[in-house]
């Protein structure tokens, strides 16, 4: 549905992106994750077509479109911050993109009731933007861009203004969306705990390149870059080697990897477990207190490990601890 | 809370020792006759031929000038906003340089440049074009918006870069044209401050004439070079000039209460 082949753009001597190939399918929810300055809005604007490539070429629906400006290109586009036409009403935010259509007035006033009526804000048709929470602001941009009948949603960052509660609210509302439109999003963060509970397909980004695609799974249980492992979830990284399908450290270690030579294995700290013959010793230093699970940070041979227990354990800092490790584990090799 | 209020007494002070006080002084001298009240003087600014005549230009020749500043100062603003943080930041600073500088000395710059005998006069000249009267109408239109389009143009730049831009995008992308974005979203949008703006540019050409009197001298029949004349030449005559000078100060207040009705239906 959008294809992006070898694309790049520069500002000045700031490479924004750096060759970016990917393909979003048909009705997917794509995710561009990555930190801060990684070119991920970039990426987002030359398909909507506020950029065009220096290199490479961007496709929607097969077409080539870097010569299009973005009203000409089948994409409805939802902004951090809303981005709502202050002088108009929310009817008239939603009609906007319908009028400029010329469509009657009659199947624009049925239309705008649909739209409204799927992001849930009917009755508040005569009300201005600034007299909209961010959360039914953001409703209303929403269902503009969707007025549009885009063939592709892109949505850059369009939680991030929003406190934890509303998010997440609307994080599922805007999943429900999509599955039920079947729309083909391109979604924008630097949150992965978003990226993965939204996404089809995560592309994680880092300097302008893509740095590994695949599944919220794929990414999540098998990074393949050290910087992939760090950014996305909770985890700790032990540095040592890969040999004849085990890790070891100054031992063997009972975890299967994949791969040879020195590297990193990823433990998350939900697959560590307390047991009585477990192979690492170790002690807490650091228990807290989350709620849903007790995060604890255990001092073992000179690594600090990350374990998630059940909120009911009684485990306090300085206790000694045996904890069993899984059975494999993803690795990842040292960068050259 | 209470105590609070206090703090707008320097402020009202101020307003009172500097605006209040200079405003009354010229109602009463307009006002003053041996004998208690007249309105004789206004009576005369009211009927007499070339007064009505300068009040007309005055109103005209405002007007104009601050729609061309507006409507120059957008295009400007606009340009420049889109323009590489660099770049910008130069202009800008080139654009503070007319709103700082004395009339006289714009005058001068625009006689040596648009003058009889000018760079630009003698190159038309040479090319056996006809000459640019810089000491008429159009020439005087010429000379102000050289201020008034950069004062606009640096009062509307942050409010493009701010919401300007956003919305210009969030417009294309619904399917706008660029030109259909600036009338249908930009524009009313912006209406507040370019009400605001043009108001300042506004009041400012009511009483402008300094350039004028140093291009045209008196030639030009203009309210505020007829008050000029009456406070500084040999038709020496105060307490007319204060007649005059309330009457163009009602006529700008009338003008800047139309553009805050204006204003006021834009922000609700
Ligand atoms: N208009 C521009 N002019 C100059 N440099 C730019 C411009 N837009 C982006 N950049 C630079 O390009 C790089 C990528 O920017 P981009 O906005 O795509 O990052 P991002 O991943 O969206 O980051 P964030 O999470 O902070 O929004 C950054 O180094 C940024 O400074
Ligand atoms: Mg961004």
């Amino acid at each position: 549905m959008v294809d992006l082949i070898g694309v790049r753009k520069r500002y000045g001597r700031v490479v924004a992106v750096d060759g970016v190939s990917l393909s979003v399918r048909e009705g997917e929810f794509f995710t561009l994750l990555g930190p801060s300055g990684c070119g991920k809005t970039t990426t987002l604007r030359l398909v909507a077509g506020f950029e065009t490539p220096d290199q490479g070429e961007v496709r929607i629906s097969g077409q080539g479109v870097n010569r299009l400006p973005p009203e000409g290109r089948p994409i409805g586009m939802v902004f951090q911050n809303y981005a709502l036409f202050p002088n108009m009403t929310v009817f008239g935010n939603v009609a906007f993109p319908l009028r400029l259509r010329r469509l009657p007035e009659r199947v624009v006033r049925r239309k705008v009731g649909e739209l409204l009526e799927m992001v849930h804000l009917q009755g508040l048709e005569g009300r201005y933007p600034r007299e909209l929470s961010g959360g039914q602001q953001q409703r209303v941009a929403l269902a503009r861009a969707l007025a549009r009948e885009p063939k592709v949603l892109l949505l850059d960052e369009p939680l991030s203004a929003l406190d934890a509660k509303i998010r997440e609210e609307l994080r599922g509302e805007l999943k429900r969306l999509q599955r039920e439109t079947g729309l083909t999003a391109l979604y924008v963060t630097h949150d992965q705990e978003e990226a993965l509970a939204l996404s089809d397909r995560i592309a994680v980004m880092r300097d302008g390149k893509v740095e590994q695609l695949g599944t919220p799974q794929e990414i999540y249980e098998r990074p393949s870059t050290l910087f992939v492992a760090r950014f996305v979830g909770i985890g700790t990284l032990v540095p040592g080697e890969a040999r004849e399908g085990r890790f070891h450290r100054d031992r063997p270690w009972p975890v299967q990897v994949e791969g040879e030579g020195r590297g990193f294995i990823l433990l998350r700290p939900e697959q560590l477990r307390p047991h009585p013959e477990g192979f690492l010793e170790g002690q807490v230093g650091l228990a807290t207190y989350l709620g849903s699970l007790l995060r604890l940070e255990v001092e073992t041979e000179g690594i600090l490990l990350k374990v998630d227990l059940n909120p009911q354990e009684e485990v306090r800092a300085g206790d000694r601890l045996r904890l069993a490790l899984p059975e494999a584990a993803p690795f990842i090799k040292e960068e050259a | 809370m209470r105590g609070e209020r206090f703090l707008i007494l320097p402020g009202l002070l101020f307003l009172l020792l500097f605006f209040g006080y200079p405003l009354y002084s010229i109602l009463e001298r307009s006002l003053a006759a041996p004998e208690g009240l007249t309105f004789a003087r206004y009576a005369r600014a009211l009927t007499a031929h070339a007064y009505l005549e300068a009040w007309h230009n005055s109103l005209v020749f405002a007007l104009l000038s601050t729609l061309a500043a507006v409507a120059g100062g957008l295009f400007v603003a606009y340009w420049t906003s889109g323009l590489p943080l660099r770049v910008k930041g130069f202009l800008m600073s080139l654009y503070a340089v007319p709103v700082s500088l004395s009339g006289l000395v714009v005058a001068f710059g625009f006689i040596v440049l648009l003058g009889r005998n000018g760079v630009v006069n003698q190159l038309f000249a040479a090319l056996g074009l006809p000459r640019f009267d810089l000491y008429s109408w159009p020439g005087l239109f010429l000379v102000f918006p050289f201020y008034n389009i950069p004062l606009f143009a640096l009062a509307l730049i942050p409010l493009l870069e701010t919401v300007g831009k956003g919305l210009m995008e969030a417009a294309r992308a619904s399917g706008a044209t660029p030109f259909q974005a600036w009338v249908r979203v930009l524009l009313p949008a912006l209406m507040p401050g370019i009400l605001a703006g043009g108001s300042i540019v506004f009041a400012g050409m009511m009483g402008a004439f300094g350039t004028t009197l140093a291009l045209t001298g008196f030639a030009k029949n203009l309210l505020s070079l007829q008050i000029y004349s009456l406070v500084a030449e040999s038709t020496f005559d105060l307490p007319q000039a204060a007649a005059l000078a309330t009457v163009l100060m009602a006529s700008t207040g009338v003008g800047l209460y139309v553009l805050a009705l204006w204003e006021r239906r834009y922000r609700r």
